[in-house]
């Protein structure tokens, strides 16, 4: 396997939290909603545009609290109520729900309650805004038994911000934001990504103005970024396997960063 | 593979189209740069020109005024009151090249030392003096005036000179006209006998009995004055007998 295919494999866009790179940026949110957790609050909203860290921050979360708090976390929202409160009703009971059976919400309200003081469990729910309004009802009213905190991250969008405060702007307590980074920041994610898997010659030819090439086309958005630079490897991958003369070990192709772009529709 | 040469082809497309405005500026750039160059040499030969022009139309010389005749005669004979200037043009090199006075001696002027700023001007000298007319002047531009006619006015008077009159108009004989004159006088018809006398002297101003006739009419209707020096003005040309006794009957008169 080449370097650029390892550099190329590393950009690949995952949550996985060994790929998980600590800015300052995030690591300030990283703390925000950890002292949240740890407080009694009913809510918690992590929002922010696609591609900004926040499903990778959840998970982060969930990897450092799992063994320390009773935390879980719902990476796929369901779309189904009955699928829902099947995944709800384990997490909360420790039990599967019996086959061919569904979750009286009543009775799970009341078990909740029964819960109160005994036991804190948090439930992390990532892409909250696929969730209906009817499904949003709900979890507010679990959320009023103070047995389950809900931490609820959302893209950011008018529409999506709006149901948000909506429905829980008398029950969130913590609101954070999570936006693109700035060229510095982006510069050391993609250099610390690198670095992580011994790319060093690689990082080291990245200078500021690719890093600024970078920045324009992607305006500092992770996913836009990892995207980005997973297709920029790609293009090197094939020169270097066909057309190795055209690549330059000591200097990084802007022309390839640009193709990328072009092929990626950022440059049309 | 060829989705990778046609990614390449698109690149190269955007690149173009991205160096576009690079290539209007240098474009313009160019054109600016050669205007300025244009300019520079245009001014350059404007200027060698010029100063070819110069030199070959401002060669320096020596100033010597050339004086009229009329005004040499004026000066030998009042040289104790003519202020002479010697060595003119040493003083005015002398001024030009002064460091102390002129201490802002630019390099306009010092270019301009070597290259006069003014050529000769040969002086032209006319002195016009008013001249008081004479009587005897105001009688010949009166003449003069006359002379300038240069057509005759044919007048039929009579019948019994219709003849005479009508082979004048053919003939323009001058014989005709003063025989016309003669006989307009002794009939006393004095204005047409000037009239005719003129139009004789108009014709042959040789013929002695025209100025006579002319006279003695201008005398007869009261033009003394004009008719002595009608009269004058012909003993001036012939000295004639009959013109000083006429002149001097005229005057006893």
């Amino acid at each position: 396997m080449s370097r650029y295919n390892k550099a190329k494999n590393i950009f690949i866009d995952s949550i996985d939290i060994d790929e998980y790179i600590e800015l300052d940026s995030a690591e300030y949110s990283y703390n925000l909603i950890y002292d949240s957790v740890s407080r009694p609050l009913k809510m918690i909203l992590l929002f922010g545009r696609p591609g900004t860290g926040k499903s990778i921050l959840l998970n982060r979360i969930y990897q450092n609290l799992k063994y320390q708090k009773e935390i879980h976390y719902f990476d796929a929202p369901s779309l189904d109520q009955r699928e829902f409160f099947r995944k709800f009703f384990k997490v909360v009971t420790l039990k599967d729900l019996p086959k061919n059976t569904e979750v009286n919400f009543t009775t799970l309200i009341d078990y909740c309650k029964s819960i109160q003081g005994k036991r804190e469990v948090i439930i992390l729910l990532d892409e909250a805004q696929m969730y209906d309004s009817n499904m949003l009802e709900k979890i507010r009213v679990l959320s009023d038994t103070r047995a389950i905190k809900f931490v609820i991250s959302m893209h950011k969008t008018d529409n999506e911000e709006l149901i948000a405060k909506e429905h829980f702007k008398t029950r969130i307590w913590e609101t954070i934001e999570l936006v693109n980074v700035n060229k510095e920041e982006l510069k050391r994610y993609i250099h610390k990504k690198l670095l992580k898997h011994n790319l060093f010659d690689i990082a080291d030819t990245i200078k500021s103005k690719h890093i600024n090439l970078i920045y324009n086309l992607t305006k500092g958005n992770f996913r836009e970024c990892n995207k980005m630079m997973f297709k920029t490897f790609e293009i090197y991958e094939y020169y270097d396997l066909d057309k190795k003369y055209k690549i330059n070990d000591k200097k990084f192709s802007k022309k390839f960063i640009e193709m990328a772009a072009i092929r990626l529709g950022y440059i049309k | 593979m060829n989705s990778m040469k046609e990614l390449e082809k698109k690149w190269f497309r955007y690149k173009l189209k991205q160096s576009i405005p690079w290539f209007i500026l240098i474009f313009y750039l160019i054109l600016i740069g050669l205007y300025i160059n244009y300019k520079i040499i245009v001014d350059k030969f404007i200027i060698n020109q010029y100063n070819q022009l110069s030199k070959e139309y401002f060669t320096q010389k020596d100033i010597s005024l050339e004086i009229h005749p009329k005004i040499s005669t004026i000066i030998d004979e009042n040289k104790s009151n003519i202020l002479i200037i010697k060595d003119f043009n040493k003083t005015i090199i002398d001024i030009n090249t002064s460091n102390d006075i002129f201490e802002i001696n630019d390099t306009l002027y010092e270019e301009n030392i070597s290259e006069p700023f003014f050529s000769e001007i040969s002086p032209v000298i006319d002195i016009q003096v008013p001249k008081v007319k004479t009587q005897d002047e105001i009688l010949e531009e009166e003449i003069e005036k006359r002379h300038e006619k240069h057509y005759i006015y044919i007048k039929k008077s009579s019948k019994e000179y219709k003849d005479v009159e009508k082979r004048f108009s053919l003939s323009q004989d001058p014989e005709d006209a003063l025989f016309l004159a003669r006989i307009y006088y002794e009939k006393k018809k004095y204005k047409k006998a000037e009239e005719w006398a003129f139009i004789a002297n108009e014709l042959n101003d040789d013929l002695e009995e025209s100025w006579l006739i002319y006279a003695k009419a201008k005398n007869a209707r009261g033009q003394k004055v004009k008719a002595i020096h009608i009269l004058k003005s012909y003993l001036k040309k012939t000295n004639s007998l009959r013109a000083r006794k006429l002149l001097e009957e005229f005057r006893r008169n």
